[in-house]
């Protein structure tokens, strides 16, 4: 699903130039569920934004459900980003001046799906996040793990290959938290790969695999799986 | 893809950051359109065909302080001298000079009966015989005047039995048939139109009456009388330069003003009416220009608010034009407000200015090209801002702050 091969991201200013990847490897097979975890200032929002295309690499290459993406134009990232990932953002970033159905249609009008396909993929996405009620309610109405299952339900309404989620539950109570996980949990095992990227250690034992990113670098490569846990140290490995 | 439903109905949760800039461009199309109506209006006016060579035409003031002068010998003596001048072509004593703001007018019927008649006042231009010729007209109809015509008036009453009218004039008068032989009253007395000329504007060249004018051959003579002179174009100059001399050399016991041309004459006739049109040419530039900042400034504002909305927008799939194209279509859809709210308030501030400034009705022309002006410009205005928008990475989606 996702093959990132030596890849580098480099941020530069005048004075200072910036390794946030270096050399990373990594690949997620169609259907996992992988959880990154990593110390603040690590590379993990870079690595996210790359594999959510919201950021050019420097150099290496990285493919997307068969597609290497280095070259794409601004067009045909925004495609495949439309087409292929759906993203969950920690703030939840709904646009508050939409109600929850709108906020639904937004990827999909950019998509460019009829009125009925729109609809029907809307009230069958907020159907699925337990929310079909509360359509014409605005995100200011609701509680946060409600409009963190709305956001859900934008991510998956067109049904994309790859969920990007940043932090799904760092907003959340614990309650709210647990809701959400299960929700990823039950999207994941209808196909869906996830990538998830968490603080929270004990969200990221529920994926299928924990990797871990220090200094830009994939460092540890931990699979748990029906509780046996393994831990391989060697440095950007590939699963 | 347009999207218009969901950014009106965004727009429209949040009214009261979009009320003052719709109102304000409703205002702006209301006056604009209003002021572009009158500023043509009054172009056209300005630029109204007198009948008259205004560049060869100049006239002057004579006033005779000492009564013992004898005034009528003494304008045909001076009208002799200007004829000798080189470059003069016609001259004449006259009561008034045309398109100065002015003179005299007199009210005509079409018969002795009051009962029933037909009048309409019209600018009397009373001088020689040779009167039609110093204004360059050519008789359309009938003839001109004859020099047995020429009458003085002083004291004795006397009073031309003959004119010369505009068209104008004529076809007020007698709107069914040629007005040449017939006869026209001021008073009790007949006076024949003899001869019709096509145009002549009268000296109050915002009056109605402007395009009805009468010749008549006669010096009505008084202390203070006026010249007209028709000179060759290279000449005029040069006559101007010359003729308080001459005239004063003659008899200086009167004072004599300093000759302008009718174009002058006619600029300061006009000097309200460019004054206005300049005003409102300022009016409409700087309230189009507020206009343009206001919605670039709310465009610019929302962009910076907006930036983790449309970083996400991007991250779910919006490529930059789209994002672009979302602000050009909100500012499209606030200006479309506007303009609906401002075709009303057009109408409505026509109507007022109908019914106390004596406007003409507001063409619909006028309306449609301020919407054309007021769409593009903001569209213009926004053009920016939105651009700026959708150089908005969309990797500010994924920042906590």
């Amino acid at each position: 699903m996702l093959v990132m091969s030596g890849i580098n991201k480099v941020y530069q200013t005048e004075q200072v130039q910036t390794h946030a990847l270096r050399e990373f490897n990594l690949s997620v097979a169609e259907g996992e569920f992988v959880a990154v975890t990593g110390p603040s200032g690590s590379g993990k929002t870079t690595f996210l934004n790359i594999a959510g295309l919201l950021e050019n690499i420097s150099s290496g290459d990285y493919q997307l459900d068969g597609q290497s993406i280095v070259g794409l134009s601004d067009r045909e990232l925004s495609r495949l980003r439309n087409e292929k990932i759906g993203f969950i953002f920690q703030g939840f970033n709904l646009i508050p001046d939409l109600n929850l159905y709108e906020n639904v249609d937004v990827p999909l009008r950019y998509r460019g799906f009829s009125n009925k396909e729109r609809k029907q993929k809307i009230e069958h996405a907020l159907e699925t996040v337990g929310l079909s009620a509360r359509m014409k309610h605005l995100p200011s109405q609701l509680s946060g793990g409600q409009q963190q299952r709305v956001a859900i339900a934008r991510a998956l309404a067109g049904e994309p290959k790859f969920l990007l989620a940043d932090e799904p539950t760092g907003n959340l109570d614990s309650l709210m938290a647990k809701q959400v996980m299960e929700l990823l949990e039950n999207i994941n095992k209808q196909g869906t790969t996830i990538v998830m990227v968490t603080h929270d250690p004990e969200l990221a034992r529920r994926a299928q695999r924990n990797i871990q990113i220090v200094d830009g670098q994939l460092c540890d490569f931990t699979i748990y799986q029906g509780g046996t846990v393994n831990n391989d140290t060697d440095k950007n490995a590939v699963a | 893809m347009l999207n218009i439903s969901p950014i009106f109905n965004a727009m429209m949760r949040n009214k009261s950051s979009i009320i003052l800039i719709v109102m304000q461009i409703a205002l702006t199309l209301a006056i604009v359109s209003n002021a572009a109506f009158i500023i043509k209006e009054r172009i056209d006016t300005m630029q109204r065909d007198s009948g008259l060579p205004e560049t060869q035409l100049i006239g002057f003031d004579v006033y005779f302080y000492d009564d013992a002068v004898n005034i009528a010998n003494q304008l045909l003596l001076d009208q002799q001298k200007l004829l000798e001048v080189p470059g003069v072509i016609e001259a004449t004593p006259i009561n008034q000079i045309p398109l100065s703001g002015s003179g005299d007018s007199w009210s005509f019927r079409n018969q002795l009966e009051t009962d029933g008649a037909i009048s309409s006042g019209a600018g009397v231009f009373i001088g020689n015989y040779n009167i039609a010729d110093v204004f360059g007209h050519t008789i359309a109809q009938g003839r001109n005047f004859r020099p047995d015509e020429f009458v003085i008036r002083d004291n004795n009453g006397n009073v031309p039995k003959v004119t010369i009218i505009t068209q104008a004039l004529a076809d007020e008068l007698f709107p069914e048939s040629n007005a040449v032989g017939k006869f026209i009253y001021s008073t009790d007395i007949p006076i024949q139109v003899i001869g019709i000329i096509d145009k002549m504007q009268g000296s109050w060249v915002h009056s109605s009456l402007v395009e009805k004018t009468a010749l008549m051959p006669m010096i009505n003579v008084k202390q203070f009388m006026r010249f007209i002179v028709r000179i060759e174009p290279k000449e005029v100059n040069q006559v101007i330069a010359s003729v308080q001399e001459l005239l004063l050399a003659l008899e200086n016991r009167r004072v004599v003003s300093p000759a302008e041309t009718l174009i002058e004459k006619k600029e300061r006739s006009y000097q309200s009416d460019k004054l206005m049109t300049n005003m409102l040419v300022v009016i409409i530039t700087v309230l189009v220009f507020i206009t343009a900042l206001g919605i670039a400034g709310m465009t610019i504002f929302n962009v910076n608010r907006r930036q983790k909305q449309i970083g996400t927008r991007r991250a779910l799939g919006a490529s930059r034009m789209e994002i672009q194209r979302y602000f050009m279509t909100e500012s499209a859809l606030i200006a479309g407000l506007g303009i609906v709210i401002g075709v009303v308030l057009a109408l409505v501030l026509n109507n007022y200015l109908m019914t106390y400034f004596s406007a003409t009705s507001l063409s619909l022309n006028y309306i449609v090209t301020t919407i054309v002006g007021i769409v593009l410009v903001i569209e213009f205005a926004v053009f920016w801002p939105a651009r700026k928008a959708s150089m908005i990475s969309p990797a500010i989606a994924t920042r906590s702050v």
